[in-house]
């Protein structure tokens, strides 16, 4: 085989390849991309109005996801398991795209214990975990209206132990995505992992 | 000292752990969690194993240090997940038992004080078999932990 030849043969490869590229994005020009770890919706759930109040006693409503990526979590701070371990979790995924030099998404922690949970309450709460975060409290029925819109289930449950805490929250353990247009796009079940959280919102993100 | 004293003493401190003081579990990986501001209720976690030939059955666990410490599980429950009472756990022979972030875990309600990373917290826990046994858990914050956990697993 000459030099010429084989230059043939590589320019040929090349633009067959380039050419499959080109005709797969034609063919599929709004093909979303796969995640690893996280469910994906088919078609992107535009969240209803509410108005729930931020950990800073600023008002928090569908207009502020609107811009940014979300991760957005449901629990109560008188949890003491499941909601202080996502939140690390949460933290490190935000590192972790933050030192790939990917824009981080905002994490929102939504209290679905209206009682108990103060924004300066939630305040303290948040602010452990990473100052960034926003924590959100609101009445019952915006909190519905989120719980709803996500497919979140929550429920207060009288506690029968003895341990002194007059109910107990059964709530989701699941980590939603909102996009930037205010849209539920994906939803990450336990068990949850960083890394691939991380790697699966990197996509997204760069889409 | 005279060298058979010496001999002897060294005898006698080998011996005495296998006597009266060695612990029906092995406990390895023992923590409590510290508590964000203004969270009175905290988890501590423990990984036991039994070294020996009979199951050995935990029952209470009790501390000067919270009004009340419970043994629960984090379940999954009608869509989500909520906390399960635990009246005892048993460690069958040659087997570990963990309480980790997610699963079994140490509830310690209402601290007699605020808890920070760095300090240690008694505990005693009933076995079904009479016994008791002393174990004192660090205070840690949670992220220290869970890189420990990736690193050795």
């Amino acid at each position: 085989m000459n030099r010429n030849t084989l230059l043939i043969i590589i320019t040929a490869g090349l633009a067959a390849l380039a050419g499959g590229v080109i005709g797969a994005r034609l063919l599929a020009p709004d093909a979303p991309p796969e995640l690893t770890v996280g469910t994906l919706l088919s078609e992107p759930r535009p969240l209803p109005e509410f108005r729930m109040t931020r950990h800073d006693n600023a008002p928090f409503t569908r207009e502020d996801f609107r811009g940014d990526w979300s991760l957005v979590f449901f629990g109560f701070t008188h949890c003491p398991d499941v909601c202080p371990n996502t939140l690390f979790l949460l933290d490190r995924v935000v590192k972790q795209i933050e030192e790939s030099g990917t824009p981080p998404p905002e994490v929102v922690f939504v209290s679905v214990d209206t009682v108990r949970d103060t924004p300066e309450q939630m305040a303290k709460y948040v602010e452990y975990f990473n100052p960034a975060f926003i924590g959100l409290t609101g009445d019952a029925t915006n909190v519905q209206k989120l719980t709803q819109a996500m497919s979140v289930a929550y429920e207060f449950r009288p506690v029968d132990d003895n341990s002194g805490e007059e109910y107990t929250v059964i709530h989701s353990s699941a980590v939603l995505l909102v996009d930037p247009e205010a849209r539920l796009r994906a939803i990450f079940t336990p068990p949850l992992k960083a890394d691939a959280i991380a790697n699966d919102l990197a996509k997204l993100i760069a889409d | 000292m005279p060298f058979f004293n010496l001999i002897a003493l060294t005898l006698l401190f080998q011996a005495a752990p296998t006597v009266e003081t060695e612990p029906p579990l092995r406990v390895e990986n023992a923590w409590v969690r510290e508590a964000p501001p203004g969270v009175d209720v905290l988890a501590a976690y423990a990984v036991f194993c039994n070294d020996a030939d009979a199951a050995v059955t935990l029952t209470n666990v009790i501390s000067e240090n919270f009004d009340a410490v419970q043994m629960h599980a984090t379940v999954e429950a009608d869509g989500g997940v909520t906390m399960k009472h635990l009246n005892s756990v048993v460690v069958e022979p040659t087997e570990c038992i963990a309480f980790e972030p997610g699963g079994r875990h140490f509830m310690l309600m209402d601290p007699v004080r605020n808890f920070r990373a760095g300090d240690e917290i008694a505990f005693t826990l009933f076995l079904a078999n009479g016994k008791e046994m002393e174990i004192v858990m660090p205070v840690r914050r949670a992220d220290e932990m869970i890189e420990h956990h990736h690193e050795h697993h």
